[in-house]
């Protein structure tokens, strides 16, 4: 376990021995951990070890079993979901386009919980342009949402969630699925967001060096429970990475960004 | 704003044309002549053939308006009252109240029906993670299982009111209970004016939930109260006209290629289109081959079945499921 120091008046979100899952099944198993405002965390972990059911939790989305979750003081629990949503924004893993929404459209419903509820949010809104400028789509906004490719469409999503200007942002491995110049620009501007307006980041990852060359800490889950938390120096050593992933790593250093970088060592023969 | 207008002088022009369409040959300088005179024409276009295109039109505009609300609670864009199996059970359950000699409130009863279907609907595709074309069978397969209990009361009850009633319900504006016209205008109207004010809601809905909920749905609430809204006008439709096929399906489809898919264009686009699509409809069913006329549940059934089919075959349909 790596321990840590915190600025309780910078807390933004905090859990308290969260116990949660689906029906009969504890997915995540009494976690506990205080996310400070500025931000840039990446949750990590082997497949099935609860990253997805804790993030639902940690957005109000799932109700935990036992435990509490703050955010900024007050019980998540008790803050009305359009409150909520003027403060925190979330990108799930799948967002469905099932209808041909053009893109600023799409865009603009980001401004929902801002909106009255009788009217649909104005396309027209600077904040719709601006976020559509942010993510470098600005000439898509006219076109169809099923019309666009997988890697701009993920940026639409980033900003429709952007749109919502949010002050934490939680993101459901926003990689996924997309090529290497995609994941850069989608990180990257992760990245600028956070650096350049205090945004507060919570990032599921499934690519271990990406988060590492990305977050300022890293969460380590293990079947439901934090194995480890820290700096990506701290996380990502060959011993701890294996006795959760159970493969065989060997840790160097990215000649890009010089942080800790970890590579399969496959079986001899 | 401009496709708008076109479609509501559509919509107003659909009207007029219909007070034309009937067994006997009407022009349009008899109609003046009939309606400013006493005769028994003019008794039989006020009082038989004006209820009947405003029937025609609250059901074509009611099954549009509830078909674009349940595409976007079921992000599924094959989903309506019929291909659901929510108009199943409303005939069931007029089937019902006919039997209870109720006949003052069918379109509750047809409401209730639909409500019962809708929960079944939800309820299985939920416990099973049914969607796409699954959804769509799995509403099929209720509305057999409606209709045979629908059967099963024609055979066990021999009752001579329920044979009319039985051809009523294949889809047919030549006869409806006048009550229902005066319960079911009222609630169409409000219902329609209510989701259209809600449209943002939809919009957020076919997002999928989880984006639905965080932009601050309560996400119980709008399920609700839009399975209410779909069943109230399904049930309304069903009450004056049976089980008219696909045309859920068809208008809001139509009206999403002609205004754009925000719900705020979908839902008063499917009002105007879907409620001047009937009418005509209708009208054609009373000329097509005079002095006969056919149920217009056949016409739609026809054109809807053949849209619905080059919805599975073309590019559009395949990215569905």
């Amino acid at each position: 376990m790596v321990t840590e120091k915190t600025d309780f008046s910078r807390v933004i979100l905090s859990a308290e021995e969260v116990t949660g899952g689906y029906g009969q099944k504890t997915v995540i198993d009494r976690c506990s951990f205080n996310l400070e405002e500025g931000e840039f965390l990446g949750i990590i972990g082997p497949n099935g070890s609860g990253k997805t059911t804790l993030v639902r939790l940690l957005t109000g989305l799932l109700k935990p079993f036992s435990g509490r979750i703050y955010y900024r003081g007050r019980l998540l629990s008790r803050i009305p979901p359009v409150e909520l949503a003027r403060q925190v924004a979330f990108l799930p893993a799948s967002v469905e386009t099932t209808f041909p929404f053009t893109v600023k459209e799409f865009v603009a419903l980001g401004r929902l919980p801002f909106s009255p509820f009788w009217r649909p949010p104005p396309e027209g809104e600077a904040v719709v342009r601006e976020s559509l400028e942010l993510v470098d789509a600005a000439a898509l906004a006219e076109v169809s949402v099923r019309e666009i490719s997988e890697g701009e469409r993920q940026r639409v999503f980033l900003a429709q969630a952007l749109a919502q200007k949010p002050r934490l942002l939680v993101l459901d491995e926003p990689t996924a699925h997309l090529d290497i110049g995609h994941q850069l620009s989608v990180m990257d501007l992760l990245r600028m967001m956070n650096q350049r307006q205090g945004l507060t980041l919570v990032c599921v990852l499934h690519d271990l060096n990406l988060s590492a060359d990305y977050c300022e800490r890293l969460m380590l889950l293990n079947e439901g429970r934090i194995f480890a938390t820290g700096p990506p120096e701290e996380v990502l050593q060959p011993e701890i990475i294996e006795a959760v992933y159970r493969g065989r790593v060997l840790r160097g250093r990215s000649p890009a960004t010089g942080r800790p970088h970890l590579f399969g060592q496959p079986r001899a023969g | 704003m401009k496709k708008i207008i076109l479609l509501a002088a559509v919509a107003l022009g659909s009207l007029l044309v219909a007070l034309f369409l009937g067994p006997g040959k009407i022009s349009p300088v008899q109609l003046g002549c009939l309606l400013s005179g006493s005769g028994v024409e003019k008794t039989i276009l006020l009082q038989i053939r004006l209820p009947r295109i405003l029937a025609g039109f609250i059901v074509g505009a009611g099954l549009s308006v509830a078909g674009a609300a349940l595409q976007a609670l079921l992000r599924n864009p094959l989903a309506e009252s019929y291909t659901l199996g929510l108009s199943g059970g409303a005939s069931l359950g007029i089937c019902l109240g006919i039997l209870l000699r109720q006949t003052l409130w069918l379109p509750l009863f047809s409401f209730c029906g639909a409500m019962a279907a809708m929960g079944l609907v939800l309820g299985l595709s939920q416990r099973h993670r049914f969607s796409g074309a699954t959804l769509v069978l799995l509403g099929v397969v209720l509305n057999f299982i409606f209709s045979s209990f629908v059967l099963f009361l024609l055979a066990v009850s021999r009752n001579e009111r329920f044979y009319q009633a039985f051809f009523w319900l294949i889809g047919d504006l030549s006869w409806f209970p006048q009550a229902a016209l005066k319960l079911a205008a009222p609630v169409m109207a409000g219902v329609t004016v209510w989701l259209f004010f809600q449209s943002q809601v939809l919009d957020a809905l076919s997002l999928g939930e989880e984006k639905a909920a965080t932009l601050g749905l309560s996400l119980g609430a709008v399920r609700r109260n839009t399975v209410v809204a779909a069943s109230l006008l399904t049930g309304c439709s069903v009450a004056l006209s049976g089980v008219v096929g696909f045309v859920g399906l068809i208008v809001p489809h139509l009206v999403r290629i002609m205004l754009g898919a925000t719900h705020r264009k979908v839902l008063a686009g499917s009002f105007l289109l879907g409620g001047a699509f009937l009418v005509f409809a209708d009208g054609l069913a009373r000329v097509l081959i005079r002095p006969l006329e056919i149920p217009v549940g056949v016409i739609t059934g026809f054109f809807g079945g053949l849209f619905f089919l080059s919805l599975l075959l073309g590019q559009r349909g395949r990215r569905v499921w």
